[in-house]
């Protein structure tokens, strides 16, 4: 009897134990788990070195939609990006940081299109791009290209011999296509034979090497949508171009000094 | 509050009266002592051949030099912690004293600050061997000393953290070796869980990561005072308490 008595004593007091600590554990997991999500940190270095920016601070804090930047890198590189990278989760529990090593998963970076280590891919909700380079200047700079909701259109203007964005032979332009799609522009082709006006979508319009003079409708649409503003002009000159440049739009007066992509 | 004081001098005391104090100060200094000499070395010849190369980009001393030196200091830690707590209480149960301090007119937390407090002042001890060091380098270069005393704070919570651990891990044996041994291995696993997140990024590997020493000393290294590392350790220690003195409360019941 008396054993069954202590048994039963031994008994509750484990269970009692038991469940004081499973309570204490749930309570240190769920701080740290908030003490996760809501950081804040305190840079002690003279020249606040794992600080961000507060233009950057501004736009991470001022996400709507969850991000992710994933680094693609040999493992034993992580810690290199992480001082960099792991400042942009410190700033908002809407971002967050992967790390990945193509040479351990292969699928992931192929399906990401990663074809050098060290690349890192900053994805704002379904938008993603790619950091020009590891700094803060880079991985803003990628955000800010996420964030941007207009679609800067690229337009090939067509029709009187101008290289192509869809050939991919010498002379093609596909890969400066590809370029472009690269750095969240649209490329798409006008024939100004056809309808003689620059579509209002187009943000910048090149004439790539044509190999013919321009038709009268065509130089006054050109003239008309560069006067109004509604899109920049940029011609394409060098090896890749056969024939002279027309002079009807040889020198326009608002020709760029530098393509706006670069 | 006078107990734990009382407790802490006493526990202090025993560490000093046999050689395990000396002991393990003697191996800290002179094994921080070989990293500090490597780790300088290698500094000044990269800055000579920087020199030499005629880059003129001046090399951060703390960042080169100081960082991975705190880092090799909690490498050293992870051995040593273990001899310092495997006697805090195994000691008690072997020799019988433990029934005293069980009956005595003493909290049981009390009894366990007392001794986890004197662990920590032990390791604080062997920190400030080091500090000599770094003294050396305060008196030759112009580091930052704000990264220092972070990453110092960083090293007091994270031997914090391992040892609460340790004094748990000594209330389950009357075997000294066992509770080194165990609180060693338990160490170990605590800092090696990091190194999921080399190839895993799912969110079990995270949390596993999360759950290592070493990943919430990293921003201490770099003298960044995050509050989910600060957190983290804090838990732990806690946690650590808070078993030890389930442990302890255990035997009672258990008797």
């Amino acid at each position: 009897m008396g054993t069954q008595f202590l048994k039963a004593r031994q008994t509750k007091y484990a269970a009692y134990a038991t469940l004081y600590i499973v309570v204490i554990i749930a309570v240190i997991a769920t701080a740290n788990v908030l003490a996760y999500r809501y950081n804040k940190s305190y840079d002690s270095t003279s020249n606040k070195r794992y600080s961000l920016s507060d233009q950057t601070a501004k736009i991470v804090k001022g996400l709507k939609n969850g991000a992710t930047i994933t680094y693609y890198d040999q493992s034993t590189h992580f810690a290199q990006a992480k001082d960099q990278l792991d400042q942009y989760a410190n700033l908002s529990p809407k971002v967050h940081v992967e790390y990945v090593d193509p040479d351990k998963k292969p699928q992931l970076a192929r399906e990401a299109g990663i074809k050098s280590y060290g690349t890192a891919i900053v994805q704002v909700g379904m938008k993603k791009e790619e950091a020009k380079s590891l700094n803060e200047e880079g991985i803003t700079g990628a955000f800010i290209r996420d964030l941007k909701n207009t679609t800067r259109t690229v337009c090939f203007v067509t029709g009187s011999g101008e290289h192509q964005i869809d050939e991919s032979e010498r002379g093609g332009y596909s890969r400066f296509k590809d370029l472009l799609g690269k750095d969240n522009y649209e490329a798409k082709s006008i024939n100004l034979l056809q309808k003689a006006e620059i579509p209002s979508e187009c943000t910048v319009v090149v004439v790539a090497g044509p190999s013919g003079d321009y038709q009268q409708p065509a130089v006054d649409a050109h003239a008309s949508s560069f006067h109004s503003g509604s899109a920049d002009l940029t011609r394409i000159k060098g090896n890749a171009i056969d024939g002279p440049f027309p002079t009807t739009v040889a020198d326009p007066p608002f020709s760029l000094s530098s393509p706006p992509w670069r | 509050m006078r107990n734990i004081w009382v407790i802490f001098q006493k526990e202090l005391r025993s560490y000093f009266v046999s050689p395990v104090a000396y002991l393990l100060l003697a191996m800290f200094a002179i094994i921080f002592g070989f990293f500090f000499w490597n780790s300088l070395g290698y500094f000044v010849y990269i800055g000579m051949q920087s020199q030499m190369r005629g880059q003129s980009m001046p090399m951060n001393v703390n960042e080169e030099l100081i960082r991975p030196l705190l880092s090799n200091i909690s490498v050293v830690g992870l051995f040593l912690i273990p001899m310092i707590t495997m006697r805090l209480f195994a000691e008690e149960k072997r020799t019988g004293t433990i029934e005293l301090l069980v009956t005595s007119p003493v909290r049981d937390l009390e009894v366990i600050l007392g001794k986890w407090l004197a662990a920590v002042a032990l390791y604080s001890g062997m920190l400030l061997l080091t500090a000599l060091n770094f003294a050396f380098i305060f008196k030759y270069g112009h580091p930052d000393w704000k990264p220092l005393v972070i990453g110092y704070l960083g090293l007091l919570l994270q031997a914090g953290a391992l040892l609460a651990i340790g004094t748990f891990i000594s209330t389950l044996t009357k075997n000294q070796i066992i509770a080194g041994g165990a609180t060693f291995g338990v160490c170990l696993l605590l800092w090696v869980l990091e190194w999921v997140s080399g190839y895993e990024t799912s969110t079990w590997a995270k949390v596993l990561s999360y759950m290592s020493v070493i990943t919430h000393f990293e921003s201490f290294a770099k003298g960044l005072l995050a509050t989910k590392d600060a957190i983290y350790y804090v838990s732990v220690i806690f946690l650590g308490l808070f078993l030890t003195a389930r442990s302890m409360e255990s035997l009672r019941w258990r008797s």
